[in-house]
Order: structure tokens, then sequence, then C-alpha cells
């Protein structure tokens, strides 16, 4: 975890650009066909694999990536100063067209409101007391659907759909967490527009599940760079999350056809468990599509997965996968506790600041799967999966700083001994993620005992 | 990419790494459904063929979600679920509520629901759909036993009902079409099928359906329609529901089986369907010799009969596996049709859609046409069928 210290939201290289005013972007036609023509070869992609189209009459991802790839279209001839107000009114226009008028027309008021908190005159801790308290009461009402129907039939006319409090979770479950810590250190008043951008993100009407993009990081990274990079990381990244989105398919059927022959020798055990952790695909693939698609519009966040495969220990491991994720608990949890608990000692600041990470963690993927799914998830294996993989990122904090107290200095890397230690962390990881699938213990061991 | 970039033409060289790599990775996956149609069955060039086949989804991803259990933490976060109250995908919701679908079904107290009566849909999620007005998914039929009829009352789930098809092209409708056919030119009994059959039902289901509903028309043939539903993690989903609705399991084997089970209220649905695996071919076997009771004491015959979706035939008779034998055993003459589609290169062709791999109108002649050719081959199920030699 120390390792990542530097690799928190606000990065080296955003904060010289900060610094720095940022370049002029001359739109090109040469550089907008080279862009352009990859997003329809993007686009023939998609539709040659069919990608998203999956689960019954759903047309919900091409949709969305055709919108974008016009709203580029459009966005990139436009003068600076209207950019991001066309984007804003266009993510929040899509909320109107692709849902139910009732959760866009909720979700803009649910934001309104805080807005309306969030600019007021009130201290900090106030401020921040009225969000928890409102998060409690929208809690309460999902808990109690049959009499939310009827408090808002009273009261409005009119019913909301369950769909509104998915989207209301989806927005702002951890965005406003990140938001309102970033708020505590914003110098000038919070701007209405930065605000709508990061909440109203175009793409995440379509996936509930988005990677946390942290606000400073967005802010910091907008228009920075020449828009054809930005774009063209961002068209390479989604070309890699429908690449995986392909790949997670046959993940998925080949998983289904081991179910099917059954579990009957320890290769076949093996194959299970890969193809179980391949799953995976499909988050880090939609991430890469997400992301990048908010490259198109000047947005240069960073990369959401990094060759996890290749993860040499499980403190490396930790920084590759849902590195969103990491950068999310490294701000809101280990950086504070860190800082309050390192005069007592730097390794016992490390650990505990891991161990409350990992606390934290698995609480909120409760608390992120309360808000997509309407139920709590207070289950012993996944209680079980995030105790142990703490411990194990603990653990190699700990070598890691013994390592540095005794002046050992970092080995020159052989080949061999980092494919050693490659595959020994990801058989781990590998074993461990098939635990977090099973759905009880049970099930598990049933499985590993293929032989009985 | 790391590339020299002074051996590249000078216009390749001017793009970036991220662009030389992105369109070469767009341009190879534009190709390969293009070629892969080319590429033989066998070798490396197979695997990559079955590779562009199953990233194109020939084994679709809903599908695959019908019988599998979603577990895991992004499995489950992620996968619709079939509660329309709780859907992760707001936009999914929203496409599903298509403007003219009518309800389908009324709540009953041990199936959960049955077919709504009188409905006359063209468009719908999937496709037309009528019921008559006793809410079968089927045209009329009187209570009273026609004279001169052979009834041959059918129980299955969405295949057999007919998803995605209209009324007149679902198997046993044909299937009757095509016996009738061969009557009228030979003599003998006309042939009347009435199908029992509703979307979803699993083995525990079409019993009480085989046991309450059907006896009032009074059925020559009870004919059970086993589907891969029958031997899915899933295949007990219904009595989960029961036990954790606190509903009356009604029969006294299924509250025997969920004592021994330990399944309770408090049971998430993955780990009640755990605790019941263990128990699927006992249930099975007492729902078969349940109905063949009931079919014993009406006089009437009793056949199974096996289907599968419009997908891989290997796999679907893995699945059958063990039960296929336990079939064998009860003596009630078992009419395979597990091998409709095996010969079909292009399966996509016989499915209602490329995801949805319930049979189109020229799936269910498939099935229709399997089903005579076989019975008719076969004297036993002839006899059971036909009331004659």
């Amino acid at each position: 975890m120390s390792g990542t210290i530097t690799a928190a939201a606000a990065s080296p290289r955003l904060a010289t650009q900060a610094a720095n005013p940022p370049p002029v972007s001359v739109p090109r036609l040469g550089g907008f066909l080279l862009l352009a023509g990859q997003l329809a070869l993007l686009a023939a992609v998609m539709e040659l694999f069919r990608v998203g189209q999956d689960r019954g009459p759903d047309m919900s991802i091409p949709y969305l990536c055709y919108t974008a790839f016009g709203l580029f279209a459009v966005h990139y001839w436009l003068p600076m100063r209207w950019k991001e107000t066309f984007w804003v009114a266009a993510s929040i226009g899509a909320a109107f067209v692709w849902l139910d008028w009732r959760v866009a027309a909720g979700l803009l008021a649910a934001a309104a409101a805080f807005f309306a908190v969030i600019r007021s005159p009130l201290g900090y801790w106030w401020k921040t007391g009225l969000i928890v308290t409102s998060f409690a009461g929208v809690t309460y009402l999902t808990l109690h659907p049959v009499g939310t129907r009827n408090l808002f039939q009273a009261v409005l006319g009119i019913t909301p759909p369950q769909a509104l409090w998915v989207m209301f979770g989806s927005i702002f479950m951890c965005r406003m967490i990140v938001y309102m810590h970033d708020l505590k250190h914003m110098k000038e008043k919070p701007p209405l527009l930065g605000y709508l951008a990061y909440f109203f993100l175009l793409p995440n009407y379509i996936f509930p599940l988005m990677p946390v993009v942290d606000y400073n990081t967005m802010r910091l990274g907008y228009q920075r760079r020449d828009i054809h990079e930005v774009a063209q990381k961002g068209i390479h990244w989604m070309a890699r999350g429908v690449t995986q989105l392909i790949f997670y398919r046959i993940a998925f059927h080949l998983r289904d056809a081991v179910l099917a022959e059954g579990v009957h020798s320890a290769g076949s055990l093996v194959y299970y468990m890969l193809l179980t952790f391949l799953l995976y695909t499909r988050v880090s693939g939609q991430f890469h599509l997400t992301i990048g698609m908010l490259h198109l519009f000047g947005y240069d966040l960073p990369e959401t997965n990094r060759k996890y495969m290749l993860s040499s220990s499980f403190t490396d491991y930790w920084r590759r996968v849902n590195i969103y994720w990491k950068d999310f608990m490294v701000k809101v949890v280990y950086f504070p506790v860190f800082f309050r608990l390192r005069k007592s000692g730097q390794l016992r600041a490390k650990i505990v600041g891991t161990l409350a990470v990992f606390a934290v963690t698995w609480a909120l993927h409760s608390y992120q799967f309360f808000w997509l799914r309407g139920s709590v998830l207070l289950h012993p294996v996944d209680t079980a999966f995030w105790c142990i993989f703490g411990v194990l990122v603990t653990a190699n904090i700990w070598w890691e700083h013994r390592k540095e107290l005794l002046g050992k200095r970092a080995p020159k890397p052989v080949w061999w001994k980092t494919a050693l230690s490659t595959a020994g962390t990801m058989s781990v990881i590998i074993t461990l993620w098939t635990l977090w699938e099973a759905p009880s213990f049970a099930a598990f061991l049933d499985l590993l005992a293929w032989w009985s | 990419m790391a590339t020299n970039t002074s051996t590249l033409p000078a216009w390749l060289a001017r793009w970036g790494s991220d662009a030389r790599t992105s369109i070469l990775t767009l341009a190879v996956l534009a190709g390969l459904p293009l070629l892969s149609p080319a590429l033989p069955d066998g070798g490396p060039a197979g695997v990559l063929r079955f590779a562009v086949e199953e990233g194109r989804g020939r084994n679709p991803l809903w599908w695959i979600d019908l019988r599998q259990a979603n577990t895991g933490y992004y499995e489950s976060l992620m996968s619709d679920s079939s509660d329309p109250l709780v859907k992760s995908n707001a936009l999914l919701s929203r496409a599903w509520a298509l403007p003219d679908s009518p309800h389908f079904f009324r709540p009953h107290p041990y199936r959960i629901y049955t077919g709504e009566p009188n409905i006359r849909a063209a468009v719908t999620g999937e496709g037309p759909v009528s019921t008559n007005s006793q809410g079968l998914f089927d045209v009329e039929h009187t209570l009273a036993h026609p004279a001169g009829v052979r009834r041959v009352a059918v129980f299955g789930d969405s295949l057999t009902r007919g998803w995605g098809v209209d009324l007149p092209s679902v198997y046993p409708r044909l299937i009757e079409q095509e016996l009738n056919r061969g009557r009228a030119s030979g003599g003998g009994e006309r042939f009347e099928f009435i199908n029992f059959s509703q979307s979803a039902y699993l083995a525990t289901q079409l019993l009480d359906v085989a046991l309450a509903s059907a006896p009032a028309y009074s059925p020559d043939v009870y004919m059970l329609v086993l589907s891969e539903l029958a031997v899915s993690p899933k295949w007990s989903n219904h009595i989960a529901k029961l036990v954790s609705e606190r509903r009356d399991l009604k029969y006294p084997f299924l509250k025997q089986i969920v004592s021994e089970s330990g399944v309770t209220p408090k049971d998430s649905l993955d780990e009640a369907n755990r605790k019941l695996a263990p128990y699927r071919l006992r249930v099975l076997r007492t729902i078969v010799e349940q109905i063949k009771a009931q079919a014993d004491r009406n006089h009437a015959e009793f056949m199974i009969v096996l289907i599968s979706a419009a997908e891989e035939s290997r796999l679907v008779r893995l699945r059958f596996g063990d039960t296929l034998t336990m079939l064998d055993k009860t003596g009630v003459p078992v009419v395979d049709l597990l091998d409709t589609f095996d010969k079909v290169k292009d399966i996509e062709s016989v499915r209602s859609h490329w995801y949805d791999a319930h049979p189109n109108a020229q799936g269910h002649k498939m099935l229709a046409d399997n089903f005579v050719q076989k019975v008719r081959s076969w004297p036993r199920a002839w006899h059971t069928l036909a009331g004659q030699p």
C-alpha cells in the first residue's frame, strides 16, 4: 500500500498540468476523420459481435455507444467554452430519453437538493450531516416500497419506479463520498457545471456499476491535453473493453460447458477456477468502455485496470485491479488513518491503514450491492473473501516494509523469479476468487474435493 | 506497443502507438466474423472459428442465465433479476415495459402464477401471445370429452408453450395436425392435444397441473415434457420460493424433502437450491410416479418426452445425464427428442432470436416431425399415444 501513496488521485503529471495553462486543441479535419473512422470501426465490431445485446431485446449498450459517437462528432467542433455545457446538457437529456421520465426527474431533483445544501452557507459538517441524513431517508424509502408508493402518490400524484432508487444509488452512492471529501479542500465555491458533469455521466445510465471516478482527477484532467491524444487513448481503451466483453462471453460459455461435464479431475478444477476468475473481464471490459468513452469528451482520466493477470504480489494485484477503487480507498480511508497514526510508527500506520481499507471495502461493497440489487449483502463467504484478501495484502506490506528497514535494495528483476511469483500470486488470487463466487463454504469445499 | 517509428512509413508514424494498436485490433476483430465461416472445424483454425462463433454469442448469455445460478459478487450484481421490481439496468426495466404488454399471469397459491384468460396480444416482449378462456396458451377446448377423440394433455414449460411463435406453429398443435392427417385416411380416433404448458414451469409445478387441472378434461394420455429446466441448478427454484414465502408445499413428499434438506425461509435462493440439489432425482422420480398413478386411476396412459431448446445438443445430453437412466427405470415410455437440432449447422436459423434458444416456427416443425417419426417407429410409444397397436 505504501507504493500507492504517490499513485493517489492527484498525480504529479496532473498537478504540473494544473499549474500550466492547457493547450488549445485545434480541430482539424484529418484528426477528426482518423478518430471518427476508428469509432465507425468500433461500431462495426460491436454490431458484428452483437456486443451488449445478449440479454433479451436490450440494445442499451449499442445505443449508448452510438449516441456517444454521435455526440463526439458535434462536441469535437464546438468552441471550447461550449464543450462542457453541451456535454452536460446531452448527458442530462439522455436521462430523459433513455430512462423513465420519473427516474430522470427524480435524479435531477435529488442533484438539485444536494447542490443546494453544498452551496449553502452551512458549515462543512452540517452539510455532511444533511447529506448523510438524506441518504438514510432514501434508504428508508427503498426498504418500505408500499409506503413509499403511497406517500409519493399522495404528495405528488405519481409513483416512483424501482429504477429510481437503483439509479440514485448508482450515481450518488460512492461519488457523493468523494465529492464531499474534496469539498472540504475546495478553495472556491463548488461550480455547478463541474458538479453536474461529475454526477451525470452518460454511460452511467446503462452501466449502474461504474468505476468510482475521482472529482479532482476529473477536473484537473479536463481538456488539459490535446483532444486528439486524449480521444485516441479513449478509443484505445474502448477497443480493449470491447475485446474483453467478447472474451467474457467465451469464458462464460466454456465455464457453463465445464459445469455440464462436471469437475472430475484436478485439471478440470483448475480450468473451472481460471474461467471463474476470467468472468471479471465483464467488469474490466465495461470499465474500459465507460472511461474510454469519457475521454472522447476531453476527460483525461486514468486507466481502470492494468494487466492484473500479471500481478507478482498481493499488493501488486491490489494496485492493478479496479485502480479507481484503490485510489478511492487511499484518498478517503488510508491517507486519513496513515497520517493520524504515522507518529506512532510507520509500519503500524501502514498496517492499520490497510486493514481499515479492507474493512471499509467490505462494507462499501455490501452498501453498493444494496443500492444496485435492493438487498443487503451480509454473507459469510463475502466477509471471508475480504478478510483473507486484506490479511494477504497487509502481510505483503509488512514484508515490503521489513525489506526496506533491512536496507535491502530491490534486486534486478530476474525473469523466472518474476514468473514464479506471478504464478504463485495468481494461483492464490484465483482460488480466493472461486471462494467469492461460491454460494457457500460447503459448495466451495465440494468443488475443491472433486474426487468425492 | 513499443515500435521503432523510424522504420514505419511517415503517414503511419504520425499516428501514435495507441492509434495503431486500436486500428489493428478493431480491423482484426471486424475481419474475423467475415472469415470464420470459411475456416475448417478442426485444428487451430477450428479453435479460432469456435472462439469467433462463441464470441458472437452462439450460446447466448441470456439463455445460460436461465438455467445457471448467478453466484459471485459481480455476476449477482450485474445480472438482471427475473423479478421485474429489481432491475440493475434501469434502461432495461423501461425497455421491457412495452406499451401493449398485458399481464399474462394471475397468482396461484401453489404454482405461484398461472395463465390469465382471454389474452390477445400481437406484439409483446416474447412475440405473439394468446390464451383461451381457461388461461391456457392454446385454442379453446371443451371440458367434456368429445366422442371419437383421443385427448392428450401436454405439460411443459415455455418451449412447449410456444414462446415466440404463434399458436398454430407450436409443436403439440403440429403433432396433432400430422397425426390427424394420417387418421383421416386410415380411420381411428381423432387426436386432440390440450396444451397446459406455462413459461418457466418446473417439474413440481407441472405435477400440480397434471393432478389438479388436467383431470377436468378427462385426458386419455398424460404427456409430461421435460426440458433442461428439469435438470438445471434452478430445478428447485419453485420449492425454494414456496418455502421462502411460507406457502403450503401441498404434497407430502415435498414437505418430507424440505424437512430432510433443512431448507428454511431465511435461506437465499442459491443456498436453498444447494441444499435441495441432492434430492433432484428423487423429486423427479416421485413426480413421475404420482402422475403415473393419476393416469392409472383415470384409466389413461402416461408418457414422457424430452426436448431441448435450439442449442448445442452435446451439452444438453450431458446435463440430462443421470436423469435419463432414472427415467428408463420408471417403466414409463420416454420419447427422446434431444437430438432434434443435432444436424442443424446454423443453430440460429431455428431460434426465435439469436440470443434466445426458444425454437422458432421452423424449430417447432422439426420437433413435431421428430416426435411423430419416433413415436410411429416405436410400437410401445405408439400404443401409449394412440391406444392401439
